[in-house]
């Protein structure tokens, strides 16, 4: 285990939401519509998100909850290794203060930043504002006394009910006056149809930006979300051409439809693969979208430049490359613009205050560290399934090469910065 | 007469281009006949045709479909982008063009544009011109409307489509067949006829069967029902080729609302704000197409079940490989206990080592920053004449910037393509670039290009 001499600032972890948000700190008046709006179910059976009164039912195995399995000393390998015939129980910390700072010992992390999970799946998409507005506070609340177990150590992405602006910019005046909340959580996908792109969220940019607040962008894999909200459904949906159903045409509609002339009816159905893959693709995907549309094509880092932003858990390395690509099209692309682009993008990302989560096994970050340092946060993504410790991390970037100043900053100090929180002393 | 001036830059390798553009001309349709059986052709008219007198393409009965291939000679007022990126018309000059066609008063007149219009994009002698100014020795052409050809809903139709472009493409590239090689559409509506399509190019030197990955019309191409075409790629030695495109989805029939492609939601973020704002669609639709195949293909276990089967993948950049790859293997290990499919008998990512190779543009810098990573998988894009294409020298001006060694540079530039496609380096190439080219009196000064530049003069004027 390496032996740490800076302070590690988890800046992507995550809670899972416990029952007791809805029957405990949810408003009395918001109880019912609240859990029809927003809720997740466990069972011994079968576990489902419901979102606005539908279900969207896991479609993995229930007896590994991946969003919160690991635990740490865990490899990756021994996620995959766990009986999927026996129920695992979820990891503590996901929903107890306490256990989740004796395994942020045990991972070498200081102090970290804290997501959601399910809120994370499924609040943008509430429909009924007041009832969003209700869930916000709700969550907001909890999340707040959760975070007094260890003031200087736990801090929260509080949640805005973008249902209805007035309501979000009186939820972000309120948080930004709680101590623990040090950004504000935002998933980058579509809401009701419109896209971060649309005028109607200039008003949280400049509330945001006044403030001084910062924007916690971290998109999830979209496993129980409609098509159109993200990248994660679509790709699910393909991966269900993968297979072969029982007593059903083989996609299409015959060879003079489009649909493919090989009509085959089978008594047995071929094998799905079995497990999502759009967590392998969708939040770099959904973040690279944020970035290029929103902040770069659509101007909100020019319009508002003092706007400070984490855009996580969608890796940095391809950075480099939208930048390339959007200087090329603000050339290249016959002109149609509203507002006046930059074309010296690059220049233009160097000035801005956004920075992107990052995984300490990205090949072009251990290559060249020193262009990414500046601009790059560290997260854990605990406890996902996906989880990797502090000290695994600064073990592969020092195995990288990576000079110890500079992992110490990607690691902790940019999060602090970005973040308006003090390090505290590193615990090795 | 003003002359376009370029610095001097010699190279010591030969070039392959692994994809470049050609736009479908009228005259595939005009001749169409000379390829088809009657059944065929009728099938074409009813399918895709292109009307000459009305000037548009009708697909599936709907007329004014398509991108715009066949609009040769360009409008007033407008650049063809599919056929604009010739010598020298690098992305600050287009800028320039651009901003000139927001004012009528400044806009391209019919002949300017017609000038812009590279006629290398439908035929051959002036391409092989503009690839010596260019610095490409050989070049693989791609056809342009591919944003069409899945929609389309008759199957012989569509296989009358493939035949006829194939065919001309094939005639396109006899011009110098040691230079120009084509890689064959094919009609995925039917497993069946596309398999046909496939032994039928293979026996005139077609080394690349191309296939978009999108949903279209429920036809991802990974289904079982594909086995057929897959077999008779590796049978004839066809190398499966990925060519995504943006995705505008203006050809689903009514009633169709499901989403059929990645590409289509960066789309959505301009469409949707309500703004009369564009320019995002270059910049993620490719890689959300591609990204997609690959993750499908590396995690079903695909290459397993083809395993002489090999495949490229276009247009989509490359950087996103370097993380994609190692999530891939990243998941493959933590849902193992829950994967229905066999077992892989490998890592997703040796397995693309070993089976596959992706494109990249000149101005793409990343991979010249990791060549231990992309050394055998990477192959040079030039995207010529598609409006964001580039010449090798900008490839290799990105290269030496970032200071590649020349072997690795030959490597991406040319031989890892050649070797993809079994096709032999030419005896000749090309070693010194060209460095003036002259110009009509209207071209772009110097000080207009900079104030184009500016962020305010691309704004719409009302």
């Amino acid at each position: 285990m390496a032996n740490k001499r800076f302070a590690v600032f988890d800046g992507d972890s995550h809670v899972v939401e416990p029952r007791e948000l809805w029957t405990k700190y949810l408003d009395p008046e918001y109880r019912t519509l609240g859990k029809s709006a927003l809720w997740r179910e466990e069972g011994r059976l079968g576990s489902y998100l419901k979102v606005n009164g539908k279900v969207f039912r896991d479609q993995m195995n229930s007896n590994i909850p991946r969003h919160a399995i690991w635990k740490p000393g865990m490899k990756w390998e021994d996620v995959g290794g766990l009986d999927p015939n026996v129920h695992h129980a979820p990891a503590a910390g996901a929903a107890n203060a306490e256990a989740r700072l004796r395994d942020m010992d045990a991972m070498g992390i200081d102090q970290a930043l804290l997501y959601p999970t399910w809120y994370a799946e499924g609040f943008h998409l509430v429909e009924d504002p007041d009832v969003a507005y209700a869930l916000a506070r709700a969550y907001n609340d909890w999340i707040a006394e959760f975070c007094m177990a260890a003031p200087e150590r736990l801090f929260a992405a509080s949640m805005v009910p973008l249902q209805n602006m007035d309501y979000a910019i009186e939820e972000l005046r309120r948080t930004s006056k709680i101590p623990c909340f040090r950004a504000a959580f935002i998933r980058p996908m579509f809401l009701e149809g419109h896209y971060f792109t649309h005028p109607i969220f200039d008003p949280l940019w400049a509330e945001l930006e006044k403030l001084g607040t910062t924007l916690a962008v971290h998109p999830t894999a979209g496993l129980w979300n409609p098509e159109w909200t993200s990248h994660g459904p679509f790709f699910e949906k393909v991966k269900g051409r993968l297979n072969h159903r029982a007593f059903m045409t083989a996609g299409g509609g015959g060879p003079t439809a489009g649909g493919g002339g090989d009509i085959t009816f089978g008594f047995t159905a071929s094998p799905p693969l079995g497990h999502p893959v759009a967590q392998i693709i969708a939040p770099w995907l959904d973040n690279h979208m944020f970035v290029a549309s929103t902040l770069i094509g659509f101007t909100v880092m020019q319009r508002f430049p003092n706007l400070k932003m984490v855009v996580a858990h969608g890796k940095a390395s391809w950075m480099e490359e939208v930048l390339e690509k959007m200087e090329a099209s603000t050339r290249t692309i016959p002109l149609l613009h509203f507002y006046p682009v930059r074309t010296d993008t690059e220049e233009m990302w160097e000035e801005g205050k956004i920075m992107l989560g990052f995984d300490a096994e990205e090949r072009l970050i251990q290559k060249l560290p020193e262009e990414f340092a500046a601009r790059i946060v560290w997260g854990s993504r605990y406890p996902h399934q996906d989880t990797t410790s502090a000290h695994d991390a600064i073990e592969q970037l020092t195995r990288a090469n990576v000079a110890e100043p500079t992992i110490a900053q990607m690691m902790g100090g940019n999060a602090a910065v970005q973040f308006g929180v003090t390090l505290t002393a590193a615990t090795s | 007469m003003p002359t376009q001036k370029f610095a001097p830059m010699s190279k010591n390798f030969p070039t392959f281009d692994c994809d470049a553009h050609v736009t479908e001309p009228p005259w595939l349709w005009e001749r169409a006949k000379d390829w088809l059986t009657k059944d065929e052709y009728e099938a074409l008219k009813n399918t895709i045709w292109y009307d000459a007198e009305s000037e548009q393409l009708i697909v599936n009965g709907k007329a004014g479909a398509g991108i715009g291939s066949q609009r040769i000679h360009g409008a007033a007022g407008m650049v063809n982008v599919l056929s604009l990126a010739g010598p020298g018309l690098k992305h600050d000059i287009q800028r320039a063009l651009n901003v000139r066609n927001l004012n009528p008063k400044t806009a391209l007149s019919a002949e300017q544009a017609d000038y812009i219009d590279h006629k290398g994009s439908y035929e051959p002698k002036p391409r092989l011109r503009d690839m010596d100014v260019q610095g490409i020795d050989q070049v693989m052409i791609i056809p342009t409307d591919i944003d069409t050809y899945p929609w389309l809903l008759n199957a012989v139709g569509a296989k009358a489509m493939c035949k006829a472009y194939n065919d001309w493409a094939h005639e396109y590239c006899q011009e110098n067949p040691q230079r120009l090689y084509f890689a064959a559409m094919l009609p995925m509506q039917d497993p069946k006829l596309a398999e046909q399509e496939v032994y039928r190019v293979a026996a005139k030197g077609c080394r690349v069967g191309l296939v978009r990955p999108i949903d279209a019309m429920g036809n991802f191409p990974i289904q079982p029902k594909y086995d057929r075409v897959w077999k008779a790629m590796e049978d004839a030695g066809l190398v499966y080729g990925m060519h995504p495109f943006p995705a505008f989805g203006s050809l689903k029939p009514p009633g169709y609302t499901e989403q059929h492609s990645g590409a289509e939601l960066i789309s959505l973020t301009a469409t949707s704000s309500g703004l009369p704002h564009s320019f995002l669609i270059n910049v993620q639709d490719f890689q959300a197409e591609a990204s997609l195949w690959v993750v499908m293909v590396l995690m079903s276990g695909f290459f397993d079940r083809y395993p002489k089967l090999r495949a490229a993948v276009f247009e989509a950049s490359s950087t996103w490989l370097s993380f994609v790859l190692d999530e891939c293997d990243k998941a493959y290990k933590l849902y193992r206990n829950e994967r229905k499919l066999r077992p892989l008998k490998q890592l997703p990512s040796e397995t693309f080592f070993e089976r596959c190779v992706t494109g990249f543009e000149g101005d793409e810098a990343p991979p010249s920053r990791l060549p231990e990573f992309y050394e055998n998988i990477l192959a040079w894009s030039s995207d010529v004449y598609h409006h964001d294409g580039d010449d090798a020298w900008r490839a290799i001006e990105t290269m030496r910037k970032c200071e590649l060694p020349e072997a690795y540079q030959a490597k991406f530039l040319g031989s890892n393509a050649r070797k993809l496609y079994r096709i032999d380096a030419p005896k000749k190439f090309i070693v010194d670039r060209v460095t003036t080219i002259e110009r009509p009196d209207w071209w772009p000064t110097e000080e207009e290009v900079k104030q184009s530049l500016k962020p305010e003069a691309s704004v719409l004027r009302f």
